[in-house]
């Protein structure tokens, strides 16, 4: 019989395990009051984990064909066993992946992990979170229920509206002259092949300059003697702690949608007017309630783009922000945090206002 | 041999330089340099297009389903005051009858951000569910919320106590077609 040391020596000489071993035992993550905030990248992984495996099960049975698509999810959460549970999953995991999100970029913003020489980390987690608004938005349509449909209207009818590409990009959006079965196949193609590509490689590139850069202090410990610095063995003292973490949030998303499954509104009726109290998923209601209290018209612009050059401009200087705040400049670093501040506030302000009306 | 013979030959013939060398060497392959770029550019734009004019709506599909005018079905079916949505060809209608009888149709597509607009007979008026804009019922005008401009206006009457609701002859005419009871 082969023994297992034996196994494992084949495999090192042909991939080098011992190398990466010892790369990964190196590797240390700092300790300090701020330390948990480095679980948040890793609890997104897991539910992006939970994402790929319960996406694949829901394309079993799911059809994206205009007068079957809605019964077919009705069919996954009533009929297949397991299927509620397997949806739910999936509504739940992808909320709560965007939650894990938002808490994993502002963390990284106010302990300014954004600074040289993680620009590429910085700028390709941004694009990652502008892809999991992507998959909301598409996968929000699919089940093909009353408000999905008057959702995608709408978030069309924004793109359209933006300079230039806006129509072009609409209509290649809507595949037709109203949302209805080109839609639908459009943002299926989009949420289960064209989005996950990105998403593979962004990652990629994300997770690779983590590696490359090691994990980043913030200012405080920096500037502590390294005498007085903790940190911890990445493998295998970390992994293991993240995995417990991991394990928790699991559990925690199980017991979630055990108790709270997730429901399906009645079929999208295209002439049917738009169902009273209609908002759109809790992330997008932040920008759903400021354009709200946009007027008709500002100049010669409608109220939504100038709505939507406001969102623009944020985004843009949360992009440039490793380029700005270099580290150098003690004021520029104020202004930062302070930038970082409002909009926070503003988003949880907005969000909560949403809620409420 | 042969080749040298040509070598030796184009370097005659190139009378911008003595003793060649490096400035040819450079323009050279500067030259190649930039070739490779106009056709990488233009391979790609070779290979996008087609992509680009698959994806595209066909128009076909654009211009698909056009109708001219439906019938709602005799007027007795809508009550004075009340209004209710209809199906004009792939795009959704809105037809309110108002105490005086009359009737108004329009597109029901908010000029917002186009949800589907209803009638509510409680506040007689028109309005749209997504961000609270309204319009009036009569002339479809835009009154309050966000609503940049008036509900485009379809012809609606009545023939043979039947409600028929048809495209305005002309996109210049503003405001709502009204139909008398006849």
């Amino acid at each position: 019989m082969v023994s297992v040391t034996k196994v494992f020596d084949w495999l090192d000489q042909r991939l080098s395990i011992r190398t990466w071993q010892q790369l990964a035992e190196k590797k240390t993550v700092p300790i300090h009051r701020h330390s948990v905030w480095y679980y948040l990248g890793g609890i997104a992984l897991v539910l992006l984990l939970v994402q790929v495996a319960t996406g694949g099960l829901l394309m079993v049975y799911y059809i994206p064909e205009l007068a079957s698509a809605h019964a077919s999810i009705l069919k996954i959460n009533t009929q297949i066993n397991f299927g509620w549970f397997i949806r739910s999953l999936h509504s739940w995991g992808a909320n709560i992946m965007i939650l894990a999100l938002f808490v994993h970029l502002f963390s990284t913003y106010f302990m300014k992990a954004y600074r040289p020489p993680r620009e590429l980390t910085w700028l390709t987690g941004l694009a990652l979170m502008v892809l999991a608004f992507g998959f909301g938005f598409t996968g929000y349509l699919l089940p093909w229920d009353e408000v999905s449909f008057f959702a995608t209207k709408i978030g069309i009818d924004i793109t359209s509206k933006t300079p230039f590409i806006g129509e072009f990009m609409a209509s290649m959006l809507r595949g037709g002259p109203e949302v209805g079965q080109a839609t639908l196949s459009r943002f299926f193609v989009i949420h289960i092949f064209l989005l996950p590509l990105g998403l593979l490689a962004l990652l990629g590139v994300h997770l690779l300059m983590i590696q490359l850069h090691g994990i980043s202090e913030p200012d405080a410990v920096k500037a502590l003697p390294e005498a007085q610095k903790e940190s911890e063995k990445f493998f295998p003292t970390f992994v293991l702690k993240d995995l417990m973490v991991w394990l928790l949030v699991l559990n925690a998303l199980s017991v979630l949608v055990g108790i709270f499954p997730w429901g399906l509104g009645p079929e999208a009726d295209p002439y049917a007017p738009a169902p009273e109290g209609i908002k759109p998923e809790w992330y997008f209601l932040a920008m759903f309630q400021f354009l709200k209290l946009m007027p008709p018209t500002i100049g010669p612009l409608e109220g939504e783009q100038v709505g939507m050059m406001i969102f623009g401009i944020i985004g843009l200087l949360f992009a440039a922000m490793p380029f700005i705040d270099r580290g150098h400049n003690p004021k520029l670093s104020g202004w930062a945090r302070l930038f970082g501040q409002i909009v926070l506030v503003g988003f949880v302000f907005f969000t909560i206002w949403g809620f409420a009306s | 041999m042969n080749q040298e013979a040509e070598k030796n030959e184009s370097q005659a013939s190139c009378g911008h330089c003595q003793g060649c060398g490096n400035a040819e060497e450079t323009t050279r392959r500067q030259f190649l340099r930039i070739m490779l770029g106009i056709f990488a550019l233009s391979w790609g734009a070779m290979t996008t297009l087609p992509i680009i004019q698959y994806l595209m709506p066909a128009a076909k599909e654009e211009s698909g389903q056009e109708v001219a005018s439906v019938n709602l079905g005799k007027l007795d079916s809508l009550p004075k005051g009340q209004g209710k949505n209809f199906q004009f060809g792939h795009k959704p209608g809105l037809i309110v009858r108002d105490e005086a009888g009359e009737l108004h149709a329009f597109s029901a597509i908010c000029t917002h951000l186009g949800c589907t607009v209803q009638f509510s007979d409680e506040k007689d008026l028109i309005w749209c569910a997504c961000h609270g804009g309204q319009y009036d019922p009569q002339s479809g005008k835009n009154i309050a919320g966000p609503p940049p401009k008036p509900l485009a206006p379809l012809k609606a009457e009545v023939v043979n106590g039947e409600i028929i609701v048809s495209k305005l002859p002309s996109p210049t005419v503003t405001g709502a077609a009204i139909g008398k009871e006849s």
